[in-house]
C-alpha cells in the first residue's frame, strides 16, 4: 500500500485496507482516490448490530479496523473525515505517513483516541504488526 | 481599514442576492475583479500558488481555496487549500475565482457564509467547478446527511505577505493538528 502511493517518487494517491478477520483487504485505486482521499467504496459494506462487514468474492468478512496511507504531507495527522468514517463502521482507523503510523476512533469533535502508535519504519519493516500487537492493546 | 470594507460589502450583497451574477466570472488570468488590495496579483504569492498546485499531484484538476485575511495595513495572510465538497464552502463563500492551467482557485475571505437560500449562486458556481466537487447541500444550504463523510486530508499552506516578504508555512496539516490524546501506550513487540 506504501509503495503504491507513490509514482515517479512522488506522492500519487493514497491507498486504503480493511482490517478483516480474514486477513487485509486492499482496495483498488478508484476514480475518487486522490492524494489526499481515500475512497472506501470500492466493495459493499454493510452494518450489523454494530459490527461491520464487507463484502468479497461472496462472502461477508468481518471487518477489525481501516487502514489508509498518508502519503503526503509527511506532518499530516488524521483528518476530521478520518474519524468522523469511524463512526459508520464503528472501528478504529490507522493512517501509515512519513514518519508515523496513527490510529483513531470516534466523532471528530470528541475523539476517544487519536494516537501515535509507532515510527511508520517499524511497519515497514515487520517489526510491529497491527494484528498482533496493536489491535489487541486498543481499547474495546 | 474603511476602503477594505467597502470592497467587501458589494461582494458581500452580490453573493447573496440571486439576480445579480456578477459576483463570478470566469476569469483566465489574475487580472481579477477582486481588488488589488487583496495582494493577490503580488507575483510571488502566484507563484508559492503554483507550487502548492504542483505539490497536489494525482488529479488532472481539482478545486482549491484561497482564504484571504487581511492583518493589518501591510500584512496580508493567505490559506491556500483543497477542496472536494460544496459543505467545505459554507464558513467561506468564494467571492471569485481565478484559473491555473486547468484548475480553479476560489477566492474567499471568510467574512460571508455560502448563503443558505442563494441556489442561484450555487448553481452558478456548480457550472464554474463541475464535477471537480461534489455538491453536497441541501436546498436550504445545510450539508445533506445522506453524504456519508470523506476521508479527506486537506493540506494548507499559510503565506503571510508583507511588501516584498512572502512568508510560507508548510505542511498545517488537517483539522484536529497532531495527535493529542494520549490514552493508549502501545507496548512495542518482544523481540
Amino acid at each position: 500500500m506504501w509503495n503504491n502511493s507513490f509514482r515517479d517518487g512522488k506522492a500519487w494517491m493514497e491507498n486504503f485496507g480493511w482490517l478483516t478477520n480474514k486477513g487485509v483487504l486492499v482496495l483498488p485505486i478508484t476514480k475518487n482516490s486522490r492524494v489526499d482521499n481515500s475512497d472506501y467504496n470500492a466493495l459493499p459494506t454493510r452494518v450489523v448490530n454494530g459490527k461491520s462487514f464487507v463484502l468479497h468474492n461472496g462472502n461477508w468478512l468481518q471487518i477489525q479496523a481501516m487502514i489508509h496511507t498518508h502519503p503526503g504531507d509527511p506532518h499530516s495527522g488524521l483528518s476530521a473525515g478520518d474519524l468522523d468514517v469511524t463512526q459508520i463502521f464503528n472501528v478504529p482507523i490507522f493512517a501509515l505517513g512519513h514518519n508515523k503510523l496513527l490510529v483513531g476512533f470516534g466523532p471528530s469533535a470528541n475523539p476517544s483516541y487519536n494516537q501515535i502508535v509507532t515510527d511508520s519504519k517499524n511497519i515497514l519493516n515487520g517489526s510491529w504488526s497491527i494484528y498482533n500487537h496493536i489491535l489487541p492493546q486498543l481499547p474495546k | 481599514m474603511k476602503s477594505w470594507f467597502l470592497f467587501l460589502v458589494p461582494f458581500f450583497m452580490l453573493g447573496c442576492k440571486p439576480e445579480e451574477k456578477e459576483n463570478i466570472e470566469v476569469r483566465s488570468d489574475f487580472s481579477l475583479m477582486i481588488s488589488p488590495e487583496l495582494g493577490i496579483e503580488n507575483p510571488k504569492l502566484i507563484s508559492v500558488i503554483r507550487e502548492y498546485i504542483e505539490n497536489n499531484t494525482g488529479d488532472p484538476s481539482r478545486v482549491y481555496t484561497l482564504l484571504v485575511k487581511r492583518e493589518n495595513i501591510l500584512t496580508t495572510s493567505f490559506q491556500l487549500g483543497s477542496i472536494i465538497t460544496f459543505s467545505q464552502l459554507n464558513e467561506a463563500a468564494p467571492i471569485g475565482y481565478f484559473e491555473v492551467n486547468n484548475d480553479i482557485v476560489l477566492v474567499c475571505t471568510g467574512l460571508e457564509s455560502l448563503c443558505k437560500r442563494d441556489q442561484a449562486f450555487i448553481k452558478e458556481l456548480s457550472g464554474i467547478v463541475g464535477d471537480r466537487i461534489v455538491n453536497d447541500l441541501l436546498p436550504d444550504g445545510t450539508k445533506d446527511p445522506n453524504y456519508l463523510p470523506k476521508m479527506f486530508d486537506p493540506s494548507t499552506w499559510e503565506v503571510k505577505v508583507t511588501g516584498d516578504s512572502v512568508v510560507i508555512e508548510k505542511g498545517v496539516m488537517n483539522l484536529l493538528g497532531p495527535p493529542v490524546v494520549e490514552i493508549i501506550k502501545f507496548t512495542p513487540p518482544k523481540k
